[in-house]
């Protein structure tokens, strides 16, 4: 090991050294978790500051990964890990945080919160944010495929899931796409002789029959963590059936380590070899678009919508992460960063919205009218989610879709397409719930969310502003 | 000539240990599982002291040849005694039996298994390990259920007789074709003979078969899975680990340093067995409900995997197969030292549904579970991901893509056998509570935790001169 206790190597370790703390932190009826709460929120607290001191450090305009760190791990076969970050990783960091945090203030109310569900969470977040500081092929396996033991456990205990033998299946099927990406990655290394990092993994020069086997490999992999079809299946049927919004956050993210997937090992343009394959990943992921819009349009379970909403997004993402331009990346980047923030916030809130409704077993006709502050705070996300010009997601947004014409008018028409039938799913569900035609004097109400909550989630609105003008603005950028 | 003798020393310690045992239950009246347990301990510590000081002197250099290799050997094999011992002494105090019979044999089998290893003559090999191999049916006969070993022992039996009659065919066909039993001087005879015939090679395959057939390689197996069933749980940790680790040991000696003229057509029958072992094995956990029956499959396709390393014949197949051994015998026994933990009104838990809702009961014990399963399974970040990542990373130098497929096939399938016990474990829900965990068992899971997140940040520490010391066997 060159050098231990670095900045990358913590942001890996505290949540690590939280996990540790949470499963000895006492809990019991007399702490009623505010104990394991309290730490895994200090983690995090932690962590964003350590991300912020490594921001400064860090050069937005400098191509590649920055800060880098190299840990000689085993001497046969030579493996040496490497970590580096950039303001993508970065950017992404902050938001699954950030987005954490909100979701741990979402579930605090509830009663079955254990410290198994914190440490799991903290396990989690420690191997998501190796992933996305990984420089190598292997590092980044490791953390690809380590991720889903927290996951599975996550899912299986906290996320109420009626049918448990979905979630084994859902393991299988994440576990035979790491399978595939470990495949890649032991033939790129041997063909190599030592690790590569990952920006020059489609720089490689590969016989035409190899190429098209590891990018095969590399593809189904990450594939295999988008809901695209055919692969859609576990995803969804996981993803409607959870109903704690930590665990349905967590779940989420797991699209976002496909994508970024993407995003690292073809950073400019994959080989051409592979490139002539394109065409049928741009089919099926627009069919899988719209297929998963229109699904989202006509369900009725505001958990499903918000999944499709999030799909379809995601398959944006890498759908802009495959076009040959660079420069596009920070625009993901940014539109990331509020996206995963507004869709934690709006889950949180949705998931509160559905624990009242059973409380008072009302419906959701008109839920949000006597409650001002949620009202206003959900409207305001709802209409920052679909577009409109409140946060990073749309400037940064209109700069992929713009560039995503350029590249095939046809294909831009028909994300355009997708992208607003999954906002017409998200504004007619804010349509039901601030619908006040059936509402009378004596309708049973849900209780607004307390003042500090709605603090909060002003201050937090605020920033996703402050992003819409200058979303660097916590370096000053 | 004095060197030659003391060089004894480790086996007469291990001889005195069992003679000892006897002479106790013979003289004194009173006697406790603890009694066998210290004499058994102290007597495979001193010769593993002994072996490691003497580790490169022979009594007799031509029958029985100590080298580091067999050393290293030794000393795993007995180290993993120790623990099995240590570990079988909570089960005959919980159940109040006498220990005797087990640490008799524990301690009359460690010697055989360790003269084997030093063995330079095929027939004194075969010799010890015979006579190991007749000893388990004192260990399938410890307290079982009378009907259910019964049939199981029959089997046993008929199936040593069935393989020593090959054992002695083969070592006939040897001999009637003039090649000695001596290790050298028939690898020197097998290097001379230019086009083997059948006979040759029927001689050959014959002694394999029936060294794979004590090691439980596929499609000998079958006797493995069903005595795993039916033993008593020290019995199953002894005949997980002890005999395995020597067999292989043994097998690589014999591969190398007598069969290794004849490599280009026992590659592929070795490379067959191990490939049906992984493939069976992986399927065979999955249609098991028996924890020791479930990971007696488990063994069965880890040693497949190692099989698949040593079927090359060269250096870096020993060491990858060394480092798969490694990580896998510390997962199993941390899965083994896990089941002394799980325990309800006084009874081992043996079925995977009676492990339901260990995990809030259990925490400690269940989150270890966990992790061994999942280092077994070869999953990052665990230690297991060492010998997976090992042997991919060796199959793709030797171009065996097919190979690699086949693995990662029969990884899966084993994931999915994994799962039902992971399931079973955290999310179902409690029936009835487990017994209190004794202190030593959580002290040896908590060296074993230790010993596998340690070796996965620096795999150094776990194969430090592995390689050099390992190769001292070619």
């Amino acid at each position: 090991m060159n050098t231990i206790l670095t900045p990358l190597s913590v942001l890996i370790a505290v949540p690590l050294i939280g996990f540790l703390f949470t499963l000895l932190a006492k809990d019991d009826d007399t702490t009623a978790g505010r104990n394991v709460f309290s730490v895994a929120i200090l983690t995090l607290v932690s962590n964003l500051f350590l991300l912020w001191r490594i921001a400064l450090n860090l050069e937005p305009d400098q191509r590649g990964l920055q800060l880098l760190e190299t840990y000689n791990w085993l001497s046969y076969p030579k493996i040496d890990l490497v970590f580096g970050i950039d303001m993508f990783s970065l950017l992404l960091i902050a938001a699954i945080h950030i987005s954490l945090i909100i979701s741990l203030a979402g579930i605090r109310r509830r009663d079955h919160t254990k410290k198994s569900l914190y440490a799991l969470c903290l396990l989690f977040l420690a191997m998501v944010n190796g992933l996305l500081i990984s420089a190598d092929i292997y590092s980044f396996y490791i953390f690809f495929e380590a991720m889903l033991l927290p996951l599975f456990l996550l899912i299986g205990i906290f996320g109420d899931i009626k049918r448990q033998v979905i979630v084994s299946r859902f393991f299988i099927y994440n576990f035979l796409g790491a399978v595939f990406l470990f495949i890649a990655t032991a033939v790129l290394y041997n063909h190599e002789g030592h690790s590569i990092s990952l920006s020059a993994v489609s720089r490689l020069d590969l016989s035409p029959k190899l190429e098209l086997c590891v990018w095969g490999a590399i593809f189904v992999s990450f594939l295999s963590r988008i809901p695209i079809w055919p692969f859609h299946y576990w995803i969804s049927s996981i993803n409607s059936a959870v109903r704690s919004p930590l665990v349905f956050n967590i779940v989420n993210l797991i699209p976002l380590t496909g994508v970024y997937g993407f995003i690292r090992y073809c950073p400019e343009a994959a080989p051409d070899n592979v490139s002539y394959y394109f065409y049928i990943l741009e089919i099926i992921a627009i069919i899988s678009m719209l297929f998963i819009a229109l699904i989202g349009l006509i369900n009725k379970d505001v958990q499903y919508k918000i999944f499709s909403f999030m799909t379809i997004y995601y398959i944006m993402y890498m759908l802009g992460a495959l076009l040959p331009i660079d420069k596009i990346l920070i625009n993901i980047g940014f539109s990331l960063f509020a996206f995963i923030i507004i869709t934690a916030t709006l889950e949180m809130l949705t998931a509160y919205l559905e624990d009242e409704q059973d409380d008072k077993s009302i419906g959701a006709h008109g839920i949000l009218c006597r409650v001002p502050k949620l009202s206003f705070v959900y409207s305001f996300l709802v209409l920052a989610a679909v577009g409109m010009p409140v946060s990073s997601l749309f400037l940064n947004n209109f700069v992929i879709l713009s560039h995503l014409f350029g590249y095939n008018i046809r294909l831009g028409i028909l994300i355009m397409f997708a992208l607003l039938l999954v906002a017409g799913t998200l504004i007619q569900e804010l349509y039901i719930f601030k619908d006040n035609s059936k509402i009378t004097e004596d309708t049973v109400c849900i209780m607004d969310i307390s003042t500090k909550m709605f603090g909060w989630l002003v201050f937090l609105l605020g920033a996703l502003m402050i992003t819409f003008i200058n979303p660097l603005w916590f370096i000053g950028g | 000539m004095k060197t030659y003798y003391i060089s004894l020393l480790p086996e007469i310690s291990l001889f005195l240990g069992s003679l000892v045992m006897i002479l106790t239950n013979h003289f004194r009246s009173t006697t406790t599982p603890k009694t066998y347990f210290t004499i058994a301990k102290v007597s495979i510590f001193l010769s593993l002291v002994l072996s490691v000081i003497f580790y490169n002197q022979s009594f007799w250099p031509e029958y029985f040849k100590n080298t580091p290799y067999t050393t290293a050997s030794k000393v795993l094999m007995e180290i993993l005694a120790l623990v099995s011992c240590y570990l079988g002494c909570k089960w005959f105090l919980t159940k109040n039996r006498s220990s005797l019979s087990f640490y008799l044999s524990v301690t009359i089998s460690v010697l055989l298994l360790s003269l084997g290893i030093s063995a330079q003559n095929l027939l004194v090999m075969l010799g010890c390990l015979d006579i190991a191999f007749l000893l388990n049916i004192v260990f399938i006969k410890l307290y079982p259920d009378a009907e259910e070993v019964s049939p199981i022992m029959h089997r046993y039996i008929m199936g040593f007789f069935i393989m020593n009659i090959f054992c002695i065919m083969g070592l006939y066909l040897m001999h009637a074709h003039g090649i000695a039993y001596d290790f050298a001087a028939a690898k020197k005879a097998y290097a001379q003979i230019t086009n083997p015939s059948f006979k040759e090679y029927l001689s050959v395959v014959l002694i394999i078969i029936t060294l794979f057939y004590m090691l439980g390689i596929a499609p000998f197996h079958f006797w493995f899975a069903n005595v795993q069933a039916v033993s008593i749980l020290p019995v199953s940790m002894f005949l997980s680990f002890i005999p395995p680790v020597a067999y292989l040991s043994i097998l690589i000696n014999v591969l190398y340093n007598v069969f290794y003229p004849l490599f280009g057509t026992l590659h592929l029958f070795i490379i067959g067995c191990a490939v049906l072992s992984v493939i069976l094995g992986a399927v065979g956990a999955n249609s098991e409900n028996n924890l020791k029956k479930l990971f007696a499959y488990v063994s069965l396709y880890n040693l497949g995997a190692v099989l698949l390393c040593l079927a090359d014949f060269n250096a870096k197949g020993i060491f990858t197969g060394f480092v798969c051994l490694i990580v896998y015998i510390l997962a199993l026994l941390g899965i083994y030292t896990v089941l002394y933990a799980f325990k309800r009104k006084g009874d081992y838990v043996a079925e995977i549904g009676n492990l339901s809702g260990s995990s809030t009961v259990l925490p400690y014990a269940s989150a270890s579970f966990l992790i061994f399963l999942v280092s077994l399974l070869g999953t990052p970040p665990m230690l297991g991901f060492l010998g997976k990542l090992s042997i991919i990373n060796y199959l793709i130098v030797q171009g065996s893509y097919a190979f690699i497929g086949i693995i990662l096939m029969a990884t899966l399938l084993l994931a999915y056998a994994f799962l039902k016990i992971i399931k079973t474990i955290y999310f179902d829900k409690n029936e009835s509570g487990f017994d209190r965990v004794d202190k030593g068992v959580y002290i040896c899971l908590t060296i074993n935790l230790f010993l596998v997140l340690m070796s996965i940040l620096n795999p150094s520490y776990l194969l430090h001169d592995a390689e050099p010391l390992l190769t001292t066997v070619l």
